[in-house]
C-alpha cells in the first residue's frame, strides 16, 4: 500500500464501521403501507388504513380435511380451542354456537336499544296480541322445543330481528357442531389476528400457531391443513422470495465466479470485485436509515437490484490490466469513462429523493449513495489494497479478430431503426394493454392459492371487502346517525337486485340518537302490563309466564344508553372497532357490501340518493389508482433523471453527437424490452419500472466504453473484453432470476436480463471506436 | 347318554315341524323385525299424504296445543307438513331447503346449518325414507314389536340435542307410520296420530 492511499483506505475502514453500527441497529418494515404516499386524498387515507388495521387483513379461513367428519369435526374443536390459547387471535370461530354465548348475552342485555323494530306502537295490546299469536305458533312448529326458552323474557322476539340483520349473508353449515363445507368434506374455521395484516413477522406466528395445532389435533396423515388470508399470503410469498433467491443467488455467484475465475485465473481480483458494490449496499442502507428512521424491505430488495449496477465497476478496471502495470495505473487510465459511468447513475436516480412516496425516496437515497460509494471505492480502495503488480494478466477469452468483427457489426445499424420504428408502432397499438395497474398482482400469489381462497371464501361465506360504503362524520354520533339512514337506502337497494347484504357499524353500535328514541318507545309498567294482559285475553299462556319481559323492559326504559364498552368481550367489539375508525373531528363508518353484481349501477344509485357524507369506494379501483400513482410519479421522476443524466454526460464528454450515441443504446434497449414484454404478455409492473431504470443505467456503462477512446488495438480487444465480462455477468445474475416463479423476481429477472443483452448489443452497433489523440 | 341325545333331537325335531306352517305365515305379520327390515319396508314407499292430529302439551301454556292437518312424504327428500287448523301453516322442507309459509309470509332455512332442526327433521324423513345410516348418525335406535306393529325411539347421541330432546318414538304397522311421540326434558311433549286419509 502507497503511502498516499493510506488516508482513503483509513476513511474506509472507518465508514464499515460506522455504516455497520447503523446496520445492526437498523429497523426494518415489511408494513406495506409505509411506503404509502401520505397522501391528502382521504379515500387513498382511508384505503391505507385498510390495508395497514381492516379486519380484511386480519382474517385467516382455515379448513381440514381428509378424514372422517367426526374426525374433522373433534379436531376443529382442538384447534379452536389451542389457536384460542395462543392469545395471538381476538377471535377465534368454528361455528361452535357455544362460544355464541357472550355475543347471544350481549345482544340480550342490549336487545330494547338494538332492535329496530323497537318503535312507537311496538308494545301495543294489538302489537302484543300479534307478537304472542305468533309465539304460539312457534310452540307448536319444529323450532318450538328451541325458542322456547327465551319466550318468557322475548315474547316480541327482539333477538331473532337482530340477528336476522346481522346475519344477511348465509352461514356455512353446522355438522357435530361445528362449521363444514357444503359437501361435508371440509370442517372450516376463522380466526382473526390480533396483529396486523401486514406485520408480516406475527402474521408468521399465527400461522405458525395453525400449523402446530393442526399437527397436534389428532388427525391421521392423510389429513391436510388448507389456510388462506392476506396475512398468510404475505407469509407464505416472502417464504417463497427467501427460497427462490437465496437457491437462485447461489446459482448465479457460482456461475459468475466461474465466469471471473476463467479471466482473471487468480482469486484476488474475485474478492476485490466484491468489495466496491457491498461498501456501497452497506452505506446506502445505513444512510437510508439515518435520514428515514427505517428501511423497507422492498427497498432493501430494490436497492440490491438497482446498485447491482456496481457490479461491474472493477472489471472494467481490472480486465483491462496490462502486463506488469500496477492497479494504480489502470485505474487512473480508466476513470476518466468510469467516472461518467458513475456521475450518471448517481445524477439520474438523484431526481427519486425528491418523491413524495417514502418508497421511491428511500430507492433514490440508496442509489446515489451506494453507487457513489462503490465508484469511490473502485477507484481509491481497490488499487491500495491490490497487490504492486497483478500476477497474471486477464486471460482474453475472446477471438483475436473481435475488432474487425467489431467494425463489420456497426454495419447492422440500419436494422436497429427499422425495428426502433417497428417497437413504437407495437406500442402504439398496443399501450392500452401496457400497464398492470392491480395492487393484487403486486402481491406474488400463486394461482393455485388464489383458487383455495376462493374456495374457502365462499364457503364459509365471508365477504370479499372489494366494495365499500364509506360515510364520514364530524363526530362517532353524526357517522352513526348517518349509518342508520344508509341502512334505509341499502335496503331500498337490495330490494331492486343491486346488492345482496351489507354491512354497517350502526347495526351493532346504534346512535345515541336512535338509541333514546327506542328507549322512549318502551312503556311504563302500569301502561305495559295493562297491554300485556290485553293481548293475552283468550290465549293459554300461563299468569305470570311473562313477568321476566315486564322486568327487562322496565330495565331498558330506566337504565343507561349503551355504549361501545357495553360490546368488549364480545366478537361485536372487534366489528365497531373495524366499521368505526377516527378520532377526534373525523370519523368514519364502512359499510362493506356484499354481491353487487353492476358496481357502476349501485354506484349511480348511490351518488344520486345517499345523504351527504356517504360514498361508494370500490377498493380495487382505488388500490389502481394508488398505483398508477405511484408509477406515473417514477416515470416522471426518471425523464428528469434523463435529464440530469444528459447534463453529466455532456459535462464528460464535451460532444453533441457522442452524447447521443451513448445514450441512444440504453433507449432503445428499453424500448425493445417494453415492447418484448408487451408482446410476450406481461404487463408492465412497478418492478418492471425499477428495473428499466437498471437498463438505462447498465446500457449507458456499455456505450459510454463502447465509444471509449482507445489508444491500439490491444486496447480495443481489452475493452471488449471488460464489455463482455460485464454482460456474462449480469445476463447470469439476473438470467437466472427469470426462471424464478415468484412473480416479483421472474420480472426483474427477465427485464434486466434482456435489457442488458440489448443494450449491449445495440452499444455495440452503433458505438463508434474513436482513436484517442 | 345316547338315548338321551336321540330324544332330544327328537324333541327338536317335532317342535320345529310343528312351528313350521305358522312361520310361514308369521313371516310377514308377528316375527321380530330388525331395523334394515323395517328400513326396507319403509323404503319401498314411494308417496303419501295422511291426515294428522299432533297434541303439545307445554308447560307454557295451560292447555295443550291441538294442531290438525295433512303429513306428506314424497320419496326420498320431500317431507311437506300442512297444518290448517286452529291456524293455516305449510311447512316443506325439499332436500336442504325447509319452507316455512304461515300468513306473514314464507321464511327460507338451510336445515344443515341448524343441527337441532336438522335431528328433528330426520327422524321423520329418515325413517319414511328407509334411511338407517341417516338415522344411526343422529340416534341411539331401539326397535320393538313385530312387522304387524312395531315402535322405533330414538334417543339423540348429540349432548348439545339431548339438551332440546328426550326422545322421538315413531310407532307404525307394515309400511304405515302411525303415531309420532316427541317428548322434551322437563316434561313437554308431542304427540301426533296419523290417519289414512279419508277419501
Amino acid at each position: 500500500m502507497t503511502l498516499d492511499a493510506r488516508p482513503a483506505v483509513i476513511l474506509w475502514v472507518m465508514l464499515l464501521f460506522v455504516s455497520g453500527g447503523v446496520i445492526a441497529n437498523m429497523t426494518v418494515t415489511t408494513d406495506l403501507t409505509a411506503l404509502l404516499p401520505r397522501s391528502a386524498d382521504p379515500t387513498q387515507e382511508l384505503l391505507v388504513a385498510q390495508l395497514r388495521d381492516g379486519v380484511a387483513g386480519r382474517l385467516i379461513l382455515i379448513a381440514l380435511e381428509g378424514a372422517s367428519p367426526e374426525a374433522l369435526a373433534e379436531a376443529s374443536h382442538k384447534v379452536a380451542h389451542s389457536l384460542r390459547e395462543s392469545k395471538l387471535f381476538t377471535s377465534v370461530n368454528n361455528g361452535n354456537p357455544a362460544n355464541f354465548m357472550v355475543e347471544r348475552d350481549v345482544l340480550m342485555r342490549h336487545r330494547y336499544l338494538l332492535s329496530s323494530a323497537v318503535a312507537p306502537g311496538h308494545f301495543s295490546a294489538p302489537a302484543l296480541r300479534a307478537a304472542l299469536e305468533r309465539q304460539l305458533q312457534l310452540l307448536g312448529s319444529p323450532a318450538g322445543a328451541v325458542m322456547k326458552a327465551a319466550l318468557p323474557t322475548d315474547p316480541t322476539g327482539e333477538l331473532a330481528h337482530i340477528l336476522s340483520e346481522f346475519t344477511a349473508g348465509e352461514q356455512p353449515p353446522v355438522l357435530h357442531g361445528v362449521w363444514f363445507s357444503r359437501d361435508e368434506a371440509r370442517a372450516q374455521l376463522v380466526a382473526e389476528t390480533r396483529a396486523p395484516g401486514f406485520d408480516l413477522d406475527r402474521q408468521g406466528q399465527a400461522v405458525h400457531t395453525i400449523r402446530t395445532a393442526f399437527t397436534s389435533s389428532g388427525l391421521p396423515e392423510s389429513s391436510r391443513l388448507l389456510m388462506s388470508g392476506p396475512g398468510v399470503f404475505a407469509v407464505e410469498s416472502r417464504a417463497t422470495i427467501q427460497r427462490d433467491s437465496w437457491r437462485l443467488s447461489l446459482v448465479a455467484g457460482v456461475i459468475v465466479t466461474a465466469l471471473l475465475f476463467s479471466v482473471y485465473r487468480t482469486w484476488s481480483p474475485l474478492v476485490l470485485s466484491l468489495l466496491p458494490v457491498l461498501t456501497g449496499l452497506l452505506v446506502g442502507v445505513a444512510t437510508v436509515q439515518l435520514v428515514f428512521g427505517f428501511v423497507h424491505g422492498i427497498t432493501l430488495g430494490f436497492g440490491a437490484t438497482l446498485i447491482g449496477e456496481a457490479i461491474d465497476y472493477p472489471a472494467y478496471v481490472l480486465t483491462q490490466i496490462m502486463a506488469g502495470e500496477p492497479l494504480r495505473q489502470t485505474v487512473s487510465r480508466v476513470w476518466p469513462t468510469l467516472k461518467i459511468a458513475v456521475m450518471t447513475t448517481v445524477f439520474g436516480a438523484f431526481t427519486m429523493l425528491f418523491s413524495s412516496m417514502t418508497g421511491l425516496s428511500q430507492l433514490g437515497v440508496l442509489t446515489v449513495v451506494g453507487v457513489f460509494v462503490a465508484g469511490m471505492v473502485t477507484r481509491w480502495i481497490l488499487p491500495a489494497l491490490a497487490p504492486q503488480t497483478m500476477r497474471t494478466v486477464p486471460h482474453q477469452i475472446l477471438p483475436s479478430n473481435v475488432t474487425s468483427w467489431s467494425a463489420s457489426i456497426g454495419k447492422a445499424g440500419p436494422i436497429v431503426w427499422i425495428l426502433v420504428i417497428v417497437a413504437v408502432l407495437i406500442l402504439i397499438v398496443r399501450h392500452q394493454d401496457l400497464w398492470d395497474d392491480d395492487l393484487a398482482n403486486l402481491s406474488p400469489i400463486s394461482p393455485s392459492a388464489k383458487v383455495t381462497d376462493e374456495q374457502l371464501r365462499k364457503d364459509l361465506g365471508a365477504p370479499d371487502v372489494r366494495y365499500l360504503l364509506v360515510i364520514n362524520g364530524a363526530g362517532q354520533e353524526e357517522v352513526l346517525q348517518r349509518s342508520e339512514s344508509a341502512a334505509l337506502l341499502l335496503r331500498r337497494l337490495i330490494d331492486d337486485e343491486l346488492l345482496t347484504g351489507f354491512d354497517l357499524p350502526s347495526l351493532y353500535m346504534p346512535s345515541e340518537e336512535m338509541q333514546r328514541q327506542r328507549r322512549a318507545a318502551l312503556p311504563p309498567p302500569a301502561v305495559l302490563t295493562a297491554s300485556l294482559s290485553h293481548a293475552l285475553e283468550g290465549l293459554p299462556f300461563r299468569t305470570g309466564l311473562f313477568e321476566p319481559f315486564l322486568q327487562d323492559v322496565e330495565q331498558a326504559r330506566t337504565g343507561e344508553l349503551m355504549d361501545i364498552v357495553n360490546l368488549q368481550q364480545s366478537a361485536f367489539s372487534l366489528k365497531v372497532r373495524a366499521l368505526l375508525l377516527g378520532s377526534g373531528g373525523r370519523w368514519t363508518g364502512l359499510a362493506p357490501l356484499r354481491g353487487i353484481e353492476s358496481a357502476s349501477a349501485l354506484a349511480d344509485r348511490i351518488a344520486r340518493e345517499a345523504a351527504p357524507g356517504v360514498t361508494f369506494l370500490d377498493l380495487k379501483a382505488e388500490a389502481g389508482r394508488l398505483v398508477s400513482g405511484y408509477r406515473n410519479q417514477s416515470l416522471r421522476l426518471t425523464a428528469l433523471g434523463v435529464l440530469a443524466m444528459t447534463a453529466v454526460l455532456w459535462w464528460g464528454l464535451r460532444d453533441v453527437r457522442l452524447v447521443g450515441r451513448v445514450l441512444l443504446p440504453p433507449f432503445i434497449a428499453v424500448l425493445f424490452v417494453m415492447t418484448l414484454l408487451t408482446l410476450i404478455g406481461e404487463r408492465l409492473s412497478l418492478f418492471h419500472v425499477v428495473s428499466l431504470l437498471l437498463v438505462l443505467g447498465v446500457g449507458l456503462n456499455y456505450a459510454l466504453f463502447f465509444n471509449r477512446p482507445f489508444a491500439d488495438e490491444d486496447e480495443q480487444r481489452r475493452t471488449w473484453l471488460s464489455l463482455t465480462v460485464c454482460i456474462l455477468a449480469t445476463l447470469s445474475a439476473f438470467g437466472a432470476l427469470a426462471f424464478s416463479r415468484t412473480p416479483v423476481l421472474h420480472a426483474i429477472g427477465l427485464t434486466v436480463g434482456l435489457g442488458a443483452l440489448v443494450s449491449f448489443v445495440v452499444a455495440a452497433i452503433l458505438g463508434r471506436p474513436r482513436v484517442a489523440t | 347318554m345316547t338315548t338321551l341325545t336321540t330324544l332330544a333331537r327328537l324333541t327338536l325335531l317335532c317342535s320345529l315341524l310343528a312351528w313350521l306352517p305358522v312361520a310361514a305365515d308369521e313371516q310377514t305379520s308377528a316375527q321380530p323385525l330388525d331395523v334394515p327390515e323395517l328400513m326396507d319396508l319403509m323404503a319401498k314407499v314411494t308417496s303419501r299424504t295422511d291426515r294428522f292430529i299432533e297434541t303439545k302439551t307445554v308447560a307454557m301454556l295451560t292447555q295443550p296445543l291441538v294442531l290438525q292437518g295433512t303429513l306428506g312424504y314424497a320419496r326420498p327428500d320431500r317431507l311437506e307438513k300442512h297444518v290448517t287448523s286452529p291456524y293455516e301453516e305449510h311447512l316443506i322442507v325439499q332436500g336442504d331447503q325447509l319452507t316455512l309459509s304461515t300468513h306473514e309470509g314464507t321464511k327460507r332455512i338451510a336445515v344443515n346449518s341448524h343441527p337441532l332442526i336438522r335431528s328433528f327433521i330426520e327422524a321423520i324423513r329418515a325413517s319414511l325414507a328407509g334411511e338407517v345410516a341417516v338415522l344411526r348418525r343422529l340416534y341411539h335406535i331401539k326397535l320393538q314389536g313385530s312387522r304387524k306393529s312395531w315402535m322405533l325411539t330414538l334417543r339423540p347421541l348429540d349432548a348439545q340435542a339431548a339438551e332440546y330432546l328426550t326422545s322421538i318414538t315413531l310407532s307404525g304397522h307394515g309400511d304405515r307410520l302411525a303415531t309420532v311421540d316427541i317428548r322434551e326434558p322437563g316434561g313437554d311433549r308431542s304427540v301426533m296420530q296419523i290417519h289414512e286419509p279419508a277419501s
